[in-house]
């Protein structure tokens, strides 16, 4: 059975023969830097250098298409029209956008084979205008 | 790195009765030959902590000595000197292993597609004892490893390792006991064939 003195002697074994490697104390402050110091720059320089390639030729391949932009003409947004809006306008839309008038008769002499006769103003007259037209 | 003019630093303690503790301020040269009478042991812990590595663990303790002597790490006097370098080579191991394993496992192994290799020498006149001590450790989990190592390598006490390690005495003890018990059944497996 191994006991905690023995493991102690095997312990106190292995620090003799570890104590035959260790360097002098001011040989360890005199080294420069650790050894995987150098190691550890290499990597990293590249990655670096790789790091603002890529963002180099991602800046450039941007640019241009902002410079596009820039030379398309600008229309004022007060100044825009939608291609759809003709479908807005509604035969008829004259009639609900004006104020009628009493003895006014819009489009009267406008028809087509129309005569240019004044409008008539009473019931009385437009039974007689009727009466001439198609009874004679 | 010239140490020719080296930072005055002061180290203030909070009293105590070891004979560690008993200079209250600390400037540079005695912190060099505190350094250096801790040296033998430093490394030896150093080692533990780098799995047995000399290369890591020379660059570990280099890397300590910078680190206390350019007043990167302060030593506040709650323990002894000891004590406390040690919880900083243990710190800086930490952060070693951290560094190495980004480098080997993503740079070496992803970018490049080598496999990552470590150069384990180990020195011709190690025992077969001692070969077999350093297997035992090597299967043990870190931390029942550097508890074992510091109680019977170092011979400090459980309480000093707790404190080294930065974990409660209890919990020191509970690695000691188990690293104690599976380091014999690993020592000794014809004792432990019937468990």
């Amino acid at each position: 059975m191994i006991n905690d003195p023995d493991l102690r002697s095997r312990f106190a074994e292995l620090r003799q023969a570890e104590q035959h490697h260790v360097g002098e104390f001011q040989a360890f402050l005199r080294r420069m830097s650790p050894r995987t110091g150098r190691v550890r720059t290499i990597p990293w320089f590249a990655i670096s250098a790789a790091l603002t390639i890529l963002i180099a030729v991602i800046a450039f391949s941007v640019r241009p298409s902002g410079r596009r932009e820039l030379t398309c003409p600008q229309v004022s947004i007060t100044e825009w029209k939608s291609s759809t809006d003709f479908l807005l306008r509604t035969p008829g839309e004259e009639i609900l956008q004006t104020v009628p008038r009493f003895g006014d008769w819009p489009r009267y002499n406008a028809a087509p084979g129309g005569n240019s006769k004044p409008l008539p103003t009473h019931k009385k007259d437009v039974t007689k205008l009727f009466a001439e037209e198609h009874l004679s | 790195m010239s140490y020719a003019h080296p930072p005055q630093i002061t180290y203030t303690m909070n009293g105590g009765g070891s004979p560690q503790q008993a200079s209250a301020h600390m400037t540079d040269p005695d912190l060099q030959s505190e350094l250096e009478r801790l040296h033998t042991s430093s490394f030896g812990w150093a080692l533990s902590c780098c799995r047995h590595r000399k290369d890591d663990a020379e660059d570990v303790l280099h890397t300590a000595y910078m680190k206390v002597l350019e007043g990167k790490a302060r030593f506040d006097g709650r323990s002894s000197f000891r004590t406390w370098f040690f919880g900083v080579i243990r710190q800086t191991a930490s952060e070693h292993r951290r560094r190495q394993w980004l480098r080997e496992v993503l740079l070496t192994r992803w970018i490049a597609g080598q496999p990552a290799t470590r150069n384990q020498v180990e020195p011709p006149d190690v025992s077969p004892d001692n070969r077999l001590l350093r297997k035992a450790l090597g299967c043990l989990p870190r931390r029942q490893q550097q508890v074992l190592h510091l109680v019977f390598y170092q011979d400090l006490t459980v309480e000093e390792a707790a404190s080294v390690l930065g974990v409660s005495l209890g919990t020191a003890r509970t690695h000691f006991d188990r690293g104690k018990r599976r380091l014999r059944s690993l020592l000794a497996p014809e004792e432990f064939a019937d468990d």
